[in-house]
């Protein structure tokens, strides 16, 4: 191609970017990149359409049916109410991923630019946000939540923003420690010299170098608000006992393992651990985006 | 009988899917005695050559094949115990960026001291005087105070004789120096070369020099082994190396390090070949302007141009 | 030919930089609680005409890194003055400066380090041209991929990623990076010192033929003086903070008069010049920083050193036209 020939059409070619999936192939393999999403679209797909799917009553309690172990009718069994474990494990998709994921990217994306603008500008900025981030993660996190639910009333995007509340600190504290090093590497400088103002620095040269530890922590993150989501509705706030929770299933059927009663404990431990596995491994494909091989 | 002798030596380095070649059939033989080099650029293979002969390789590296015989030994046939003991008091090692080799934690003094009594036994108090005793010997000032400070505390030439201070606890019959005068002044540079060659003097040691620098090459050692993308090029006594290099790489390279008043300064366009491919045919066929169509085909073979000068190449001359 | 050009030049045009008595220290932490500083900067002046290549020869220590951040107002000088093309501009708030910025480039010495991993040689030369509001996307683009095939790269390289590219193909577009805004005069902080001897040769020549073509004028921080050999129209040596010779390249190369100039030749010429000769030149010890010390810096090192060297600081004289040396016995020492 020569580019005195036609010199519009090489400059868009050789300036258009090969697209976020397209690198994600590239740097992971098609097997595992169609994998992890087609699994993840599955899980999505059954959550939002679980109102629409031919399944049992997940909220019809059945109290002499109860307790019933796995057969061709109840697939993963009864809990101790009687109701099917196998459509609340399907329609607790909604909850938890509805729950944890949007309280924990949230929290990712306020959390991240401002440890990074914090750790990038330093003086009173940083002080001043490093304290405040301090004192919120003092908090005894339950009971935070439960004054600020009790406050505000107990809704679903409450207990979404209380969530997100307790990650913007874990992610500020994270990226900011990466920002530290990061203000004096070369490139950086070589930004300023190129007179790329202050927030071009921070958003497209440190922030976007300062991730790898933020993807390791998502999945991690989600885990830790699904237990919390389910303390939460363990006490009555949050999401209340009938709605299905993988989380609030766990803690219930806990108390039936020593009889015997596997499943409903088991059930939804086994799609929590899928999940956090999946999501995990959504997080390494993001991450290889981001991490570059030297 | 060389002293150490390393044949058809092959080591890969495995990181996720991709594997690097970083040695491809290495062949080399150093007299007792000598002070032979190791000249190459990065990537040629030249430290992980040495890290081999020491077993010192980390652990996503592995040795496919060939053979290192140190001393009538089969090293890479040795169990980490006969390595211990081998290491240290036969052979000894100084790594580029000293500072980075010593353990921060302790002081200098404790280390050498330790190194001493891991080999011949024997109380704090006559190990600690071992310490003192080898820091004066490589030249540092006060060294009963010196001893007690910590590796933080030494600039990078002091700490360099640190560690040839350590290699002189036990009495080696090879030294290794990786790049020992990376990252040091020029002036620093210059006394630690004449230190090396004082010590390695003293213990009538042999001398195994990886350096990417010629000019030290050609100041402290009487042979060299120029090595490329994985595989030796060309051998030979340095005088033979440098005034008539048979092999086409070490010509072009010797060409740089020569500096005339001419106006353009010499250069290899090209790069280094990818590791991580199976190459065909010679390594620096890409670049040398003496290439012929047999270079991309087949792998040369290593001609004998004269006493003890050997060329891997098609052709006998550049 | 370019002698000429100088000539002609230097009398009639404003240089492009002059830095007049620039002094920088930085605090220290010691282990008795005294608050000291070391000096990187100990009233440096240099001038660098329009067009000229200027050599900064020095090892660590000697504060040439730092006056480079400081003319880039990357760290801010104590005192001193830095003068751009007849401007002032070392008291300038960044703000102000920021149009300035384009005059004065930078080119690192870590060139893998140099480039931001999430973008591309393409992205970063666009942004590099941010400061030049007056050329719009199209006209920045075109610039952009003239710029790549000026510095020997392609124009598929607008498109690769840093960690693609092998050193010497990063220094060529670190290059292109510095060139992109139009500058006046360039900064090279060691280019060549991370790269293997059989590339060096590239940048360099690359350096001399952009020279010819342009009016730039560079200044080229180096602490190898086989590689300065080929760049520099004049020279300045720096010896912990202070200029301690400065000259033509004929001068310095041929006839070094600093016992700190002829140590650093005999050093790097190891191999080259005889074993009598370097026993002469060759510097004891290390670099050792001193406060409150008036005398020569390299006194304990220096093998021509006398009682006199201590008691008062050595001044800066021009033993020739040109030719300007820090050394009280400066004309005993001859060849």
């Amino acid at each position: 191609m020569v580019a005195n020939q036609l010199p519009e059409f090489s400059a868009a070619r050789l300036f258009a970017r090969r697209s976020l999936y397209g690198r994600m192939v590239e740097a992971n393999g098609a097997w595992r990149v169609h994998l992890n999403l087609a699994l993840l679209l599955v899980i999505l797909v059954l959550g939002v359409l679980a109102p629409l799917l031919p399944l049992q009553d997940p909220v019809k309690p059945d109290p002499l049916g109860s307790l019933r172990p796995p057969s061709s009718e109840h697939l993963f069994g009864t809990d101790t109410h009687g109701m099917d474990v196998f459509a609340r494990v399907i329609h607790a998709i909604r909850a938890d991923f509805a729950l944890a994921l949007s309280s924990v990217v949230i929290g990712a994306l306020i959390g991240a630019p401002l440890g990074a603008l914090s750790g990038y500008l330093g003086g009173w900025f940083d002080n001043f946000t490093t304290r405040v981030t301090e004192v919120f993660q003092g908090f005894p996190q339950i009971l935070f939540a439960m004054a600020i639910l009790a406050a505000a009333g107990n809704t679903l995007l409450n207990v979404v923003l209380v969530v997100a509340f307790y990650n913007i600190p874990v992610y500020s504290k994270m990226v900011r420690s990466v920002v530290v090093p990061l203000r004096e590497v070369e490139y950086v400088q070589a930004a300023k010299v190129a007179s790329v103002p202050t927030l071009g620095i921070v958003f497209r040269y440190i922030l976007p170098n300062a991730l790898v530890p933020v993807f390791s922590q998502l999945p991690l993150s989600c885990a830790y608000a699904v237990q919390m989501i389910a303390g939460l509705s363990f006490l009555g706030l949050g999401v209340t006992i009938p709605t299905p929770e993988w989380g609030s299933m766990i803690q219930l059927g806990a108390n039936q393992m020593i009889f015997g009663h596997w499943w409903p404990s088991v059930f939804p431990g086994l799609a929590l651990f899928l999940s956090v596995w999946l999501l995990s491994n959504v997080s390494d494909l993001l991450k290889s985006l981001v991490v570059r091989r030297s | 009988m060389a002293l150490l002798e390393i044949s058809k030596l092959e080591v890969t380095f495995a990181s996720g899917r991709e594997r690097l070649n970083a040695l491809r059939g290495v062949n080399m033989a150093v007299e007792a005695g000598s002070r032979t080099a190791i000249l190459g650029e990065s990537g040629c293979g030249k430290t992980v050559t040495a890290l081999s002969i020491a077993r010192l390789l980390p652990s996503t590296a592995s040795v496919l094949g060939g053979k290192i015989v140190f001393d009538g030994r089969d090293m890479l046939a040795l169990s980490e115990e006969e390595l211990s003991g081998i290491r240290g008091s036969q052979l000894c090692m100084i790594f580029q960026h000293a500072a980075l080799a010593l353990n921060p934690l302790y002081s200098i003094g404790r280390q050498i001291a330790d190194v001493f009594q891991h080999h011949f036994g024997g109380g704090q108090k006559a190990a600690w005087h071992k310490a003192i005793e080898v820091l004066a010997a490589t030249g540092i000032p006060n060294p009963e105070e010196r001893a007690r400070d910590y590796p933080h505390q030494y600039s990078g030439g002091m700490a360099q004789r640190a560690l040839i201070a350590m290699a002189l606890v036990a009495k080696p019959k090879l030294l290794i120096a990786d790049e020992p005068t990376s990252g040091l002044d020029v002036t620093t540079e210059h006394q630690v070369l004449e230190l090396i060659q004082r010590v390695v003097g003293d213990l009538r040691a042999t001398l195994l020099l990886i350096t990417h620098d010629m000019a030290v090459v050609s100041a402290v050692c009487d042979r060299v082994v120029v090595m490329y993308a994985g595989v030796v090029m060309e051998t030979g006594t340095v005088a033979q190396i440098l005034e008539a290099p048979a092999n086409p790489y070490s010509y072009e390279l010797i060409k740089c390090f020569r500096h005339s008043k001419r106006k353009q300064m010499p250069f290899i366009p090209g790069r280094v070949p990818d590791l991580r491919e199976p190459g065909q045919g010679c390594c620096f066929a890409p670049r040398c302007p003496r290439a012929e169509a047999i270079c991309s085909r087949e792998d040369p073979p290593t001609l004998e141009i004269g006493t003890g000068h050997f060329s891997r190449c098609h052709f006998g001359e550049p | 030919m370019r002698e000429s050009k100088n000539r002609d030049s230097s009398d009639h045009e404003t240089p492009a930089l002059v830095v007049q008595d620039a002094v920088k220290t930085f605090p220290l932490r010691r282990r008795r609680l005294r608050r000291a500083r070391m000096t990187a900067l100990d009233k440096v002046s240099l001038t660098v005409k329009r067009g000229e290549t200027v050599g900064l020869v020095g090892e660590s220590g000697s504060g040439k890194s730092t006056l480079a951040h400081c003319v880039l107002k990357l760290i801010n000088l104590d005192q001193g003055k830095i003068v751009l093309q007849g401007r002032e501009i070392q008291s300038l708030a960044e703000r102000d400066f920021r149009s300035q910025r384009r005059r004065l480039q930078l080119v690192f010495q870590n060139p893998v380090a140099s480039f931001n991993p999430m973008m591309t040689i393409g992205q970063t030369l666009f942004d590099a041209m941010r400061s030049a509001q007056e050329w719009d996307s199209t006209a920045k683009r075109k610039r952009l991929l003239a710029l790549l095939e000026q510095v020997q790269l392609g124009e598929r390289f607008a498109t690769r990623y840093p960690y693609e590219m092998s050193g010497g193909q990063l220094q060529r577009a670190a290059l292109a990076r510095a060139l992109a805004p139009g500058p006046e005069l360039v900064f090279l902080d060691e280019p060549t010192a991370a790269l293997d001897m059989s590339i060096k040769g590239q940048i360099i020549n690359l350096l001399r033929d952009l020279q010819q073509q342009s009016h730039l004028s560079f200044i080229f921080v180096s602490h190898d003086l086989r590689v300065v050999q080929h760049v520099a129209d004049r020279v300045y040596v720096m010896y912990l903070g202070q200029i301690v010779e400065s000259g033509t390249r004929q001068q310095i190369f041929e006839t070094p008069r600093h016992p700190y100039t002829r140590a650093l030749l005999a050093a790097t010429l190891v191999g080259q010049t005889s074993p009598e000769k370097e026993a002469d030149q060759a510097l004891r010890g290390e670099v050792v920083q001193q406060e409150n010390y008036l005398g020569c810096k390299l006194y304990d090192r220096c093998a021509y050193a006398e009682k006199h060297c201590t008691v008062e600081p050595q001044i800066l004289r021009e033993i020739e036209p040109e030719h300007w040396v820090r050394c009280r016995r400066a004309e005993e020492i001859i060849e």
